[in-house]
């Protein structure tokens, strides 16, 4: 799960030996974290609370920068502030509560705030906005106060808010924390697409199966990576993945256990479609 | 649970003093102001009260909305008129005397005068907040608040800073609705008592509502930073209110009208 060359020229987030210690803190919230980000695909970083997460997904857009190592976006390092926005641009950061991250007093205009920002001409701001709301499938809610939105709508504006920048890579810091099960299931398709379209995808979350189909996961544990693989990898051996904090998700748990039943459930069936057919043709 | 929240007073209905671009109608309330108090006779009043009754009856706004704000200076307006009508001693022939005070025959039309000026005023000037929403109006204080950026006014700033304000109203209006159910579920009691006590039973609403408040502010900053915000320099809009021929035309043509009445009458 390595990009077309560790180059760090273009075309990848380097995380490379990265430590954070917050002032005053005793431990490192991160200690030695090695990653990398690819354009058009998701990463999916576990852990449980405190694991590091959020101080991971702070470095990749320079919200925060490294007590050591290096964090490299497409050749630019974030320490380095002639770069700093055109990082911001390039990585679009999305935090669990949508409703304090939408700044405009009307669906079009918060999307088109990223861009504004950076002085896009007007009739460019028009299609940006179009793009990014046919994108998260907002399109006919330009007008649309944010306050009479859906909590699965208000966190699609927030994605949506971020494309407009036309961002390389998307890091989302728990978006589906705070929704139902059908914003929650609307958001996760929006993803889907945007990394179809090449975009690169940190996906933070509590629940794999929101991101079972990933093509790569981390999980975090005290600051450091306790693994790397993928989905499958992790799942291979459900009990070792409970012992790093992570909530083997039910159906994978029903489909170990029509297994021991003599079922023939394939051992890379993780989605209640694909358990089915197997036990429908079975 | 959706509460309909409405702030200021705009009266959304189409007319062609709503379709008037913001800058346009501050020009003219600039101008208007100016020239009621150039007025120097009660002709010039009138004239006045033409162009008000003739800008509200074009808003299509209410009548007595537009005369709401007057009730509000009911003091100021017995003040002004009993400082001009009631003298000290008067050498003059008065209408009624009570020791040294005397009420005054001019001093009565003084009165009426400086009274009519500021129901004008407030009446004329409150056709701005009724027929433009918060929103323009902020856009426009923005453009219009540029040129005092030379001397150090953060004009960009000051309309994010309001336009955030606005954005939030609905939202802190929905969570303090939220928070007042919660407490009143754990036996708040908000609808008795004297003033004092009402004031005193929103405190547990207030705390939670203002820690929520701060929390949100910073998850704002970080969306904001991350969304490349770095101050009012150099930023575009998707809909700039840009001054037409015909808020130009509008603008120059009526305020010279009101200027000129003003000086002549």
């Amino acid at each position: 799960m390595r990009g077309p060359s560790s180059s760090e020229e273009c075309g990848l987030i380097e995380l490379h030996e990265v430590s954070v210690t917050y002032p005053g803190a005793e431990r490192p919230a991160l200690d030695h974290v090695t990653l990398s980000i690819v354009p058009g695909r998701t990463l999916a970083l576990l852990g449980p609370n405190g694991s590091g997460k959020s101080t991971l997904a702070r470095l990749c857009n320079a919200l925060l920068l490294p007590t050591s190592g290096r964090v490299v976006v497409d050749g630019m390092s974030t320490v380095d502030e002639a770069t700093l926005w055109q990082i911001r641009a390039r990585v679009g950061f999305v935090q669990q509560n949508p409703e304090n991250q939408i700044v405009g007093t009307v669906v079009e205009e918060d999307v088109a705030f990223g861009p504004e920002n950076l002085g896009v001409p007007a009739h460019e701001l028009r299609s940006r906005v179009d793009d990014a709301l046919g994108a998260v499938g907002l399109t006919g809610l330009e007008r649309r106060e944010p306050h009479l939105l859906s909590e699965g709508q208000k966190q699609r504006l927030a994605i949506a808010g971020a494309l407009a920048l036309r961002p390389a890579y998307l890091v989302l810091d728990e978006p589906t924390a705070m929704l139902d099960g059908e914003g929650r299931s609307d958001v996760l398709a929006a993803l889907r697409r945007l990394r179809a379209h090449g975009v690169g995808i940190v996906h933070i979350t509590h629940h794999l199966e929101d991101v079972i189909d990933a093509d790569a996961v981390a999980v975090l544990d005290e600051g450091t990576v306790a693994f790397s693989g993928t989905p499958a990898e992790l799942l291979a051996d459900p009990q070792a993945a409970e012992t790093l904090g992570v909530e083997v998700p039910a159906i994978v748990v029903l489909a170990e256990a029509l297994r021991e039943h003599g079922v023939p459930v394939p051992r890379d069936a993780f989605t209640a479609e694909s358990v089915a057919e197997a036990v429908w043709r079975s | 649970m959706r509460i309909p929240v409405t702030f200021g007073q705009y009266v959304p209905v189409a007319s062609a003093v709503h379709a008037l671009d913001a800058k346009a109608k501050m020009g003219l309330v600039a101008a208007f102001t100016t020239a009621v108090f150039l007025v120097e006779g009660f002709a010039g009043l009138a004239v006045m009260s033409c162009f008000v009754a003739a800008a509200i009856a074009l808003a299509r706004v209410p009548a007595m909305l537009a005369l709401r704000g007057i009730k509000a200076l009911t003091f100021l307006l017995s003040f002004t008129m009993v400082a001009n009508a009631v003298r000290w001693e008067p050498a003059t022939v008065s209408l009624v005397r009570v020791g040294p005070l005397a009420l005054d025959g001019p001093g009565i039309l003084d009165g009426v005068f400086f009274a009519s000026r500021v129901v004008l005023l407030v009446v004329g000037t409150s056709l701005l907040t009724l027929t433009t929403t918060p929103v323009q109006l902020t856009d426009g204080l923005e453009r219009v608040m540029r040129p005092l950026r030379a001397i150090g006014v953060p004009a960009g700033e000051v309309a994010m800073m309001l336009t955030i304000a606005l954005r939030f109203i609905p939202t802190t209006a929905q969570e303090a609705e939220k928070i007042v159910v919660a407490q009143t579920a754990r036996g708040a009691r908000f609808d008795e008592g004297g003033p004092v006590r009402r004031a005193k039973a929103f405190v547990p609403v207030m705390v939670p509502l203002f820690v929520n408040l701060f929390r949100r502010a910073e998850e704002l900053a970080v969306a904001m930073e991350s969304r490349c915000y770095r101050g009012g320099e150099g930023r575009t809009r998707l809909n700039p209110a840009v001054m037409g021929a015909v808020d130009w035309a509008v603008l120059v043509t009526v305020s010279t009208a009101l200027i000129a009445a003003g000086i002549a009458l």
